[in-house]
């Protein structure tokens, strides 16, 4: 039974050599077997043509290698890594602005990787990984790249996705060979970083079924073995994993500690570290010294330091197209302008439509500046850009991440206001309100049935319920209150624009005159009668305006668009 | 799998292929000393043609293919007929003898690019063997089937050079007779033989005695005698008939013969032409069983000399050891006339052109000669002209002959020879072309005249 057994386990073990060896066997008895029956002339002729074919096969596999590494991308297993030494990388924390916290675990790192032999002697364990995990452009490979710098140790940098393959088992065959590598390296150079970009490409939660995930699975599972498995001499080999996804996509095998012990959040910068931001991007481009860097940083709020490089470089460019030596406020808000707007265009409206946008967005204007509790006016404009007629910028005065009852208002509010303001005007309205009003329903509608800052006291998230089972009566209600909410709002600012119809008509008549009007220019006409801006004077604002009582909250930054 | 067992493999894998390359690649098809039955085998297995008879003789393997009709159209019907405007057309081989040439001819190549025996040429001898006597034969030189079969020469060029040749046989119809009264001797009762042979001028029992001691005398359960006939040879008579010189061995079974097993029974048969029928007139035995029993031989006279007159005597099928020079030469004799008989300006400038090429081996150093036996301007007028062989038309035909020589020469890369030697039949004296002046003249690095200058006639 025994010995049955063992034949049935060695059979199952080789039965693929097995196969391919019988099968070999048998191609050549039967060549042989063939040739025999062939006369002797065709014997040579098919003996003398044997080199030519084994040649051509050969000139075919080759083609075939090719198209199927070069033409279809394969590659095989082969990773086309060459590893990065860390004097070349030449990025140092120094360099890494507006992440701090994240920046002084990154070196506490940086210093355990240096430091390992200490680290062992004491019986620590060796760091196997740090996952960066934070919204795009926000420097996680910056980082990555300073800690290779500080580390003083080679760089292997790959993307996930060049783990995925159309065939199954490259994936982990391509993760064997950059692992093997990196222990190479660390066993060379005393340790090496491996930085994983898009994490998530590989290290989302795995499938256990048969009908997907497979190659991920194996790519994923050789990740970890190599983390953390029964491998061979423990490297120093520290693999920096970051990812925009959140910490929920990534499966839990790759978070436990052994695999990415430490997690590193980096998120947005603030307004101090936006203003370091563009002090350290400013530094490195001749710019007058004119600039007001706190005013940058607080035109940009929600920007990443990806978003305020590119401003500044969209701003060179600018500069030198305009024939001057060095950047000026001008052009940096000629680049915001084109980023955040769009670039403009020349669509000739007639005088009807250009009145009527004009007056649109005065409404957005005057809502915005007079109501909102939180959100400036930074520009307006009835320059049709991308798709729109006109367009009125306002963003929070600072980093807000949360909204009260009022700033929805107020933001239904502006919404309401271009058509309150067309209505008002031209005793008729356009559809240039379409989007208005969506926006003004949506968070109306949230309002009520999600938030329960319904006016009728209804409190709960109704969307949790599903629509057939709640009465007729409540739903009923809830759309009562949306209604009411809606109603309240564009009488709110039906009332003041008839109360500052002087504002309005001067404001409209700037825009016509002039197309644009500036953060300056809108404050000092709004100075000009008197209205000092809420939310920097805000009792006085309020008083000015009959607004609701401005509070410390916000929604980022919408982009009120015709 | 570990790189031993992956090495372990492949010196399996190396080793098998060597077998199959050691096993497959050394032996011969056809060995020679059985390449005749093979090619005996081949016909009767797998074509049903059971009568070849073949014979090699140095390096060229002779085929002899007998065939009851070789032709499409009875000569003497379509002449009556009146309806043959092209004598060309009376000499179209019938398409079952063409099925049976095509047959022979892929069998023996078979056999000989399959041995081991150095053979360089083949000839296949279809005779009529009924009606005319006539005999297609074909010559080829066995390096040229391998290159038309790997395409290095073209189907074209491969039918040029291969030799169509139409010659007569008059032995084959001189020995029908012959045959046939052997093989009467087989199946007739005594009575008939004598009835239709001997009309009745010998009494059965010396028939029996004399001659042929197991003729059948028509009594049921009788055993069979076989005649097989083992030489056969002939010549024409200055009358209108032939000798037939017949060595023959009579066997039976279940039957004590007279004949003593080692005794071959020869004859001589007198053949007439009568009405275009050939038949034995009269049956000379060289051997008789006197009244004792015993074997005796016929005493000729001397100056007869029968026995060494024999060996000139034509047989059916003769089988000449080829070379490749007297070959080419052939080759080149049809291939020229080919030529001259399309080419247009030789059509109108001459009456008629006869040339051959000729190898000769046997002289000290090989050369070949162009015998322009025959070559008849129309407008040539001799006391006016001077000698015929500078006239420009002349020229054009040797031009024309000598261009054919040196490429066909070349594909074969043949190099035993060191002159043309260029006879005109109204010419006294010859051309002779030496072989590098030949082969400048190949790679055009001279003309015609260039050619010419280097002799003098």
């Amino acid at each position: 039974m025994n010995r049955y057994r063992r034949w049935k386990m060695y059979f199952l073990n080789y039965r693929t050599t097995l196969f391919i060896t019988l099968g070999v066997i048998l191609l050549i008895v039967l060549s042989v077997w063939g040739m025999m029956s062939l006369e002797s002339y065709y014997r040579s002729i098919t003996l003398a043509q044997l080199p030519i074919t084994l040649l051509l096969g050969m000139v075919h596999a080759l083609i075939f290698v090719y198209m199927y590494m070069v033409v279809l991308r394969g590659g095989m297993t082969k990773i086309d890594k060459k590893s990065v030494k860390a004097r070349d990388v030449e990025v140092r924390f120094s360099d890494v602005v507006g992440i701090d916290e994240a920046k002084e675990e990154c070196w506490e790192v940086v210093q355990l990787i240096k430091d390992h032999a200490k680290l062992k002697r004491i019986g620590g364990k060796i760091l196997r990984g740090i996952l960066m995990v934070g919204p795009p452009g926000c420097g996680k490979t910056y980082l990555a790249k300073a800690i290779a710098t500080e580390s003083g140790f080679p760089f292997l940098s790959m993307a996930a996705s060049e783990f995925n393959e159309v065939f199954v088992g490259v994936g982990s065959s391509r993760v064997r060979s950059l692992f093997k590598k990196a222990r190479s390296l660390a066993y060379g150079f005393g340790g090496c970083i491996v930085f994983i970009d898009e994490l998530d490409a590989v290290g989302h939660s795995r499938v256990f079924n048969q009908f997907s995930g497979a190659e991920t699975n194996t790519t994923q599972n050789q990740l970890l073995v190599e983390m953390d498995g029964l491998t061979g001499k423990a490297e120093n080999v520290i693999v920096i994993g970051a990812t925009n996804a959140s910490e929920e996509v990534l499966d839990a095998a790759l978070l436990r500690p052994g695999r990415f012990d430490r997690k590193v959040y980096i998120t947005k910068p603030g307004l101090d570290a936006r203003e370091a931001i563009f002090k350290y991007y400013l530094s490195k481009v001749k710019h007058e010294a004119s600039i007001d860097v706190g005013r940058l940083a607080r035109k940009a709020v929600g920007k990443t330091p990806a978003d305020i490089e590119n401003l500044l470089k969209e701003a060179a460019l600018i500069t030198i197209r305009n024939g001057k030596e060095a950047l000026s406020m001008k052009e940096i808000s000629e680049a915001i302008e084109r980023i955040e707007l769009g670039v403009k265009q020349k669509i000739r409206m007639n005088d009807h439509e250009k009145e009527m946008t004009a007056f649109h967005e005065t409404g957005h204007l005057m809502a915005i500046y007079l109501l909102h509790p939180t959100d400036d006016v930074f520009k307006a404009s009835i320059i049709p850009r991308k798709s729109s007629l006109g367009v009125v910028h306002h963003t929070p005065r600072e980093e807000l991440f949360t909204q009260d009852k009022e700033t929805i208002l107020a933001n239904i509010k502006s919404s309401l206001a271009g058509y309150a303001a067309e209505k008002f005007k031209f005793g008729t309205t356009s559809n240039g309100v379409v989007s208005d009003f969506q926006n003004a329903m949506h968070l109306a509608h949230m309002m009520v049935w999600r938030l329960g800052m319904g006016p009728s006291g209804l409190v709960g998230d109704y969307t949790a319920i599903p629509r057939e089972q709640l009465s007729e009566e409540t739903k009923g209600r809830l759309n009562q209150d949306t209604d009411l909410i809606i109603k309240q709002c564009l009488k709110a600012v039906e009332d003041l624009l008839s109360k500052e119809r002087e504002i309005f008509e001067r404001f409209a008549h700037e825009l016509l005159t002039r197309q644009e009007l500036d953060f300056d220019e809108i404050e000092a006409i709004f100075a000009e009668y008197g209205k000092a801006n809420p939310r920097i004077f805000g009792t006085q604002g309020e008083k000015t305006a009959g607004a609701p009582s401005p509070k410390a909250s916000g929604d980022g930054a919408p982009l009120k668009e015709k | 799998m570990k790189s031993r067992e992956i090495k372990n493999q492949l010196v399996l894998v190396a080793f098998l292929a060597a077998m199959l390359f050691v096993t497959v690649g050394c032996a011969k098809t056809y060995p020679a000393d059985k390449l005749k039955d093979a090619l005996l085998d081949i016909c009767k297995i797998e074509y049903g043609i059971e009568d070849i008879d073949v014979r090699i003789v140095g390096k060229t393997i002779g085929v002899y293919l007998p065939l009851k009709k070789l032709f499409a159209s009875d000569f003497k019907e379509a002449l009556v007929s009146g309806k043959v405007r092209n004598l060309d057309t009376l000499f179209e081989p019938s398409p079952e003898a063409l099925d049976k040439v095509e047959d022979v001819l892929f069998s023996i190549s078979r056999v000989i690019l399959s041995t081991d025996r150095p053979l360089e040429f083949y000839v296949l001898q279809a005779t009529d063997i009924e009606r005319t006597g006539l005999q297609l034969v074909l010559t080829g030189y066995v390096d040229d089937i391998k290159r038309v079969r790997v395409w290095d020469i073209s189907r074209n060029e491969y039918r040029k050079r291969v030799i169509h040749e139409l010659r007569p046989n008059p032995a084959v119809l001189w020995h029908n007779p012959v045959r046939l009264f052997f093989k009467d001797l087989e199946n007739l009762p005594i009575g008939l033989i004598r009835e239709k042979y001997f009309g009745n001028k010998f009494s059965e029992t010396s028939l029996q005695h004399f001659f042929f001691e197991t003729l059948l005398t028509g009594k049921p359960d009788e055993p069979k005698t076989l005649w097989q006939i083992l030489d056969m040879r002939s010549t024409g008579l200055d009358s209108n008939g032939a000798v037939v010189y017949a060595k023959v061995k009579p066997q039976a079974a279940g039957v004590e013969l007279k004949v003593p097993k080692e005794v071959e029974l020869e004859y001589l048969f007198m053949i007439t032409i009568q009405d275009d029928n050939a038949r034995i007139s009269r049956i000379i035995p060289f051997q008789y069983q006197d009244e004792g029993g015993k074997w005796n031989k016929v005493a000729f006279p001397k100056e007869l000399q029968i026995e060494e007159n024999l060996a000139n005597w034509k047989e059916e099928f003769t089988v000449d050891n080829l070379n490749l020079g007297g070959f080419l030469a052939e080759q080149l004799t049809r291939r020229v006339d080919g030529l001259v008989a399309g080419d247009e300006r030789i059509r109108n400038t001459f009456q008629g052109v006869k040339l051959s090429f000729k190898y000769h081996e046997e002289a000290e150093t090989p050369y070949f000669t162009l015998n322009l036996e025959e070559a008849l301007l129309r407008d040539f007028n001799h006391y006016q002209r001077g000698s015929v062989a500078l006239h420009e038309d002349m020229l054009y035909l040797l031009g024309l002959a000598s261009r054919e020589f040196v490429d066909v020469l070349r594909a074969y890369r043949f190099g035993s020879f060191n002159r043309l030697l260029v006879n005109i039949a109204q010419e006294s004296n010859a051309w002779n072309f030496g072989r590098e002046e030949l082969e400048l003249f190949r790679r055009k690095k001279i003309d015609l005249q260039g050619l010419l200058s280097f002799t003098n006639l």
